[in-house]
């Protein structure tokens, strides 16, 4: 009896030694992560001083670049994206992290996460806002960001993308909302009457009459487990259409199917390495060290290298496969990345961001706290660099017969980058001062003191990773079993039936109005009434092509061009290129726009700017244009033109009233190219650059009356084309150009393919708009 | 007598190179004439295919065989204006050439056979109208495969001098496609936020109805509240 009577005691005392040591440790938790809540030190202040400083001065170089447009970037015509799109990808890659990461943890049930899931939902909420800055500072035009709502069209990847963010936004808020509701309460009541009026109503209200009931508890629990659902394949859709933004064009580099998993598994890498950076920032600055302890870094340190591991693979599978078959633009890009001028930021992606990363986590030795935060800077700045080369190494494969161009960042665009950062940091600080940057009542329920640090405490074994019920015991609580939420399948059932007939006849509503509302018709092969539509088309022979090397002249084509349409300077609108020939000498190829029947960058445009009218012929609306660029990342030829700055036209192109057929007077912030003259070919006459040919080389014509003119002879178009043995330019895209050539040197002008080499095209404006620029291409 | 001489050779020289120096003009034997026979469709249907035959004969009704005959057209486009061959055919035993080719163009125009002539016969040709006023377009261009809801022609700037509503059902049903451009990914859109709403409402109508019933001994005075 004795006995019993003592194990009794000994057990009742270890009992209130577990619940006293809990309850300290709680205690020490609370304290620790509501202490930025409870004050403020001048270290905070000057922190945040130092980013406002760096965001200013961004917002100092964005003005820059308002006010003279993007020229004062070095982006040009043949790599129209550079440092912001690559951040751009860069921080909608680190978003991954928080939300997904914390959703796979959640689902299945790793207790360990519980103390940083906070901090990685903060991440992807932070790094989204800044993310999709960025395309719009990217923007030639930000003034007509509402042209995306007002003439938004479902087949642009910009549009995917967009809609994607912005519902991944949402969800991730939501996500991060959820679990912050018990957080706010316990906010609510622990900061008491001291805490300022505002910081009381915002966490009453956030609380939303949060007391903890049973019933409360599975609700949260509930939605949780709705979102962390929903919230997995969202996520992975973002980044998978933000690869498709690339992977929809036609340049080598990017025509890849494999993007969307390298995007997404890139996306998940550089997102943990963001976690534990933070992770470790905020372990540091807060004094967390008994909360995240080397567990959390141990086990993020060996998700990243299991993503090492995937990236790794992933690398191999693309340049092995690219590599072995090296197709030119191919074997131009592998050797620029693995040799060239981005030999050294490639390899250190490679063996910095890849394979250092992978050993410092797979050796015992290194796999302490700062070897996993050593190897996730590595990461970091490693999958920076590889969204960098994605896109600046992948422009810069030449489409056409010119040399490469190169890009280095302007200081307007490094500082704008800087900008972002500074916002990022300076979000993810006034987060973390207005609100627990750790979820107290999750770490509790899951977790409890870590034995090692709190010896005695067997408590935290009691709870295991499904039950949900308070670590803490308190035996004034009442154990009431938890009551049926009041939401049946029958409910539910009719939740879904609402969502699916909604999803059903909602678009149409929703789109009708926004048609009605454009007042734009759809018909693209319409008739007018009593009359047969043009279809445009050009043969041009380049048997009759000297580059004008004959008249001693820059290619008149040219010339005719630039001054019929007054194209800024240095628009070519049909370049000359002088490609080689297979055996030696070359050829002179006026190249327009190809006016494509299937055209990929009419496909892409975002809000309709470019598009097909009837007659064939591919136009651009200057006026609609919000500079994206991404018709001239699609655009196979290298056949549009981006006003970077004020465009250097005469001051008597301003007087023309602007048109969609004439484009002009040239407007900043927008692309334009070759129209094919359709405005010309009406009133019965031949475009400028036929007009201007001295050798009659270029013919007009007319697909649907089967005929066509080089204003010289008249020929049946069909069999000019079939007797000449006509071809397209890229013919394997399948883009279907409305522009033939016929194969030859000028040999039918008494040109020798070896008399190499064309005068430089001139713009002939003796005085230009006051404050325009000239820029190169 | 030696000038004479003189003249005579040089009269005679000159008498030699016209008869026998290169590319100097043979007398020939006279061609003999030809006639020729056009036979089109007065009005064919305009974008098909336009069969027409030539019949090319001597003076006296005899068929000429192997000879090619052109079918040419004189055709204005853009200030410009040539004969151009729209196709050319060789005569049978019967003399009769066939061609056929597609009739582009949009009103009536002047079909012209011609036989050019060789070291025979000489050149002749017939002409005949040929064609109706047809304001059917000829000239069909589709490319790619139709996806419901995705690759549909995008809405395109104004051009309303060259586009125009159709009459009746089909402009009916044509002016209802744009509403449904794009449904897959309205609807997929639709669904993540209905899920989101349904657990946003979910949530927010739990805590209402559970915060007025709450028991006070449920709330700890640390950890959860």
């Amino acid at each position: 009896m004795d006995e019993l009577n003592q194990r009794d005691d000994f057990t009742g005392w270890q009992g209130r030694f577990e619940t006293r040591v809990l309850a300290e440790w709680q205690a020490r938790l609370e304290d620790r992560v509501l202490a930025p809540l409870r004050g403020t030190g001048w270290r905070y202040y000057a922190w945040l001083g130092c980013l406002l400083a760096v965001l200013s001065w961004a917002l100092y170089a964005y003005s820059q670049q308002l006010q003279y447009g993007l020229i004062v970037t070095n982006l040009r015509d043949r790599i129209s994206w550079g440092l912001y799109i690559a951040s751009f990808v860069f921080f909608i890659g680190i978003s991954h992290a928080g939300t997904l990461l914390s959703a796979i943890l959640r689902v299945t049930r790793a207790r360990w996460q519980m103390s940083i899931t906070r901090m990685a939902e903060f991440i992807t909420g932070v790094a989204l806002m800044v993310a999709a800055l960025f395309p719009a500072i990217d923007m030639g035009r930000p003034d007509r960001l509402v042209n995306m709502l007002i003439f938004g069209r479902w087949q642009s990847p910009l549009m995917w993308d967009i809609l994607a963010i912005i519902t991944y936004l949402t969800g991730s808020l939501i996500y991060l909302y959820f679990p912050l509701i018990p957080d706010f309460a316990l906010c609510r009541d622990r900061l008491g009457p001291q805490a300022p009026a505002w910081q009381r109503w915002l966490f009453t209200t956030a609380a939303i009459g949060w007391k903890g009931t049973p019933a409360q508890r599975q609700a949260l629990e509930r939605a949780m487990s709705i979102m962390m659902i929903v919230i997995i394949p969202v996520a992975v859709s973002v980044h998978t259409v933000v690869s498709w933004v690339f992977a929809m064009s036609l340049r080598d580099p990017l025509n890849s199917t494999l993007f969307g998993v390298f995007f997404v598994a890139g996306a998940i890498y550089s997102g943990i390495a963001a976690i534990i950076i933070l992770m470790a920032v905020l372990r540091w600055v807060m004094h967390l060290e008994e909360f995240i302890t080397k567990t959390q870094f141990v086990n993020l340190g060996y998700l990243l290298a299991t993503l090492a591991a995937i990236m790794g693979y992933l690398n191999i599978s693309e340049y092995v496969t690219t590599g072995y078959k090296m197709e030119e633009g191919i074997r131009f890009h592998i050797q620029q990345l693995m040799l060239g001028p981005f030999a050294g930021l490639f390899w250190f992606y490679i063996l910095g961001g890849i394979l250092l990363p992978l050993l410092l986590i797979a050796s015992a030795r290194t796999r302490t706290i700062k070897g996993i935060i050593a190897a996730a800077l590595l990461v970091i700045v490693a999958m920076w660099i590889e969204r960098y080369l994605i896109i600046v190494a992948g422009f810069r494969v030449p489409l056409m017969a010119y040399p490469p161009a190169n890009y280095s960042p302007s200081w307007v665009e490094w500082s704008i980058l800087a900008g972002g950062f500074a916002l990022f940091a300076l979000i993810i600080s006034i987060f973390a001062k207005l609100f627990p940057v750790v979820s107290i009542w999750e770490v509790i329920e899951h977790r409890g003191p870590e034995p090692a640090e709190a010896p005695g405490s067997s408590t935290a074994s009691h709870t295991g990773p499904g039950d949900h019920q308070p670590a803490a015991t308190n035996t004034t609580v009442r154990q009431t079993p938890p009551p049926q939420v009041s939401v049946t399948r029958r409910q539910t059932l009719q939740v879904l039936g609402f969502m699916a007939v909604g999803a059903l006849i909602g678009p149409s509503l929703l789109f009708k109005s926004r048609t009605k509302s454009t007042g734009l018709s759809m018909q693209s092969s319409d008739v007018t009434a009593g009359q047969r539509l043009r279809r445009w088309a050009m043969v041009i022979d380049l048997r009759n092509c000297d580059g004008c090397q004959s008249v001693g002249k820059p290619p008149q084509c040219t010339a005719a061009c630039i001054q019929g349409h007054f194209a800024p300077e240095p628009m070519e609108w049909i370049q000359v290129y002088e490609p080689s020939l297979p055996g030696g000498g070359t050829q002179f190829v006026p190249t327009p726009c190809q006016q494509c029947q299937n055209p990929p960058c009419v496909n892409v445009c975002p809000v309709g700017a470019t598009f097909s009218a009837p007659e064939g012929v591919v136009l651009i609306d200057q006026q609609r244009c919000i500079g994206c660029r991404l018709c001239m990342e699609a655009c196979p030829y290298d056949r549009r033109f981006f006003n970077w700055g004020e465009p250097p036209i005469p001051p008597e192109a301003t007087l023309i009233k602007y048109d969609v057929v004439m484009q002009s007077p040239a407007i900043r912030g927008t692309v334009m190219k070759c129209d094919f003259c359709p405005d010309l070919a009406e009133a019965g006459s031949l475009p400028y650059c036929a007009q201007g040919c001295p050798n009659h080389a270029i013919y007009y014509g007319d697909l649907e009356e089967d005929v066509a003119t080089n204003g010289r002879d008249v020929v049946k178009l069909s069999r000019f084309l079939s007797e000449n043995s006509t071809y397209h330019l890229k013919e394997n895209l399948g883009t279907q150009p409305r522009v033939y050539y016929v194969p030859g040197h000028g040999e039918l002008v008494g040109r020798d393919a070896f008399a190499t080499g064309r005068l430089p095209t001139k713009w002939p404006w003796l005085e230009k708009l006051k404050g325009s620029k000239i820029w190169t291409r | 007598m030696d000038k004479i001489v003189v003249r005579v050779l040089m009269i005679a020289m000159v008498l030699y190179f016209l008869a026998f120096a290169p590319g100097t003009v043979h007398a020939q034997n006279p061609l003999q004439p030809t006639q020729i026979m056009i036979g089109a469709p007065a009005t064919p249907k305009p974008g098909g295919l336009l069969t027409v035959q030539a019949v090319l004969a001597d003076s006296q009704g005899h068929p000429i065989s192997k000879a090619i005959v052109y079918f040419t057209t004189q055709q204005k486009f853009l200030g410009s204006t040539s004969d151009v061959v729209l196709a050319q055919g060789v005569t049978n035993a019967s003399g009769q050439a066939v061609v056929q080719f597609a009739d582009d163009f949009s009103g009536a125009f002047a079909l012209q056979a011609e036989f050019r002539g060789d070291t025979q016969y000489a050149p002749v040709n017939a002409t005949t109208q040929v064609g109706a006023v047809d304001t059917a377009q000829v000239y069909v261009e589709h490319i790619g495969v139709d996806i419901p809801g995705f690759n549909v022609p995008p809405v395109g700037a104004p051009m309303a001098s060259i586009q125009s509503a159709q009459p009746g059902i089909s402009g009916f049903i044509q002016s209802l496609w744009p509403a449904m451009n794009g449904w897959p990914i309205a609807a997929v859109l639709f669904l993540v936020w209905s899920m989101y709403l349904f657990a946003i409402k979910f949530i927010f109508r739990t805590a209402a109805s559970e915060s007025d019933e709450v028991d006070a001994h449920s709330i700890m005075p640390r950890g959860l509240v």
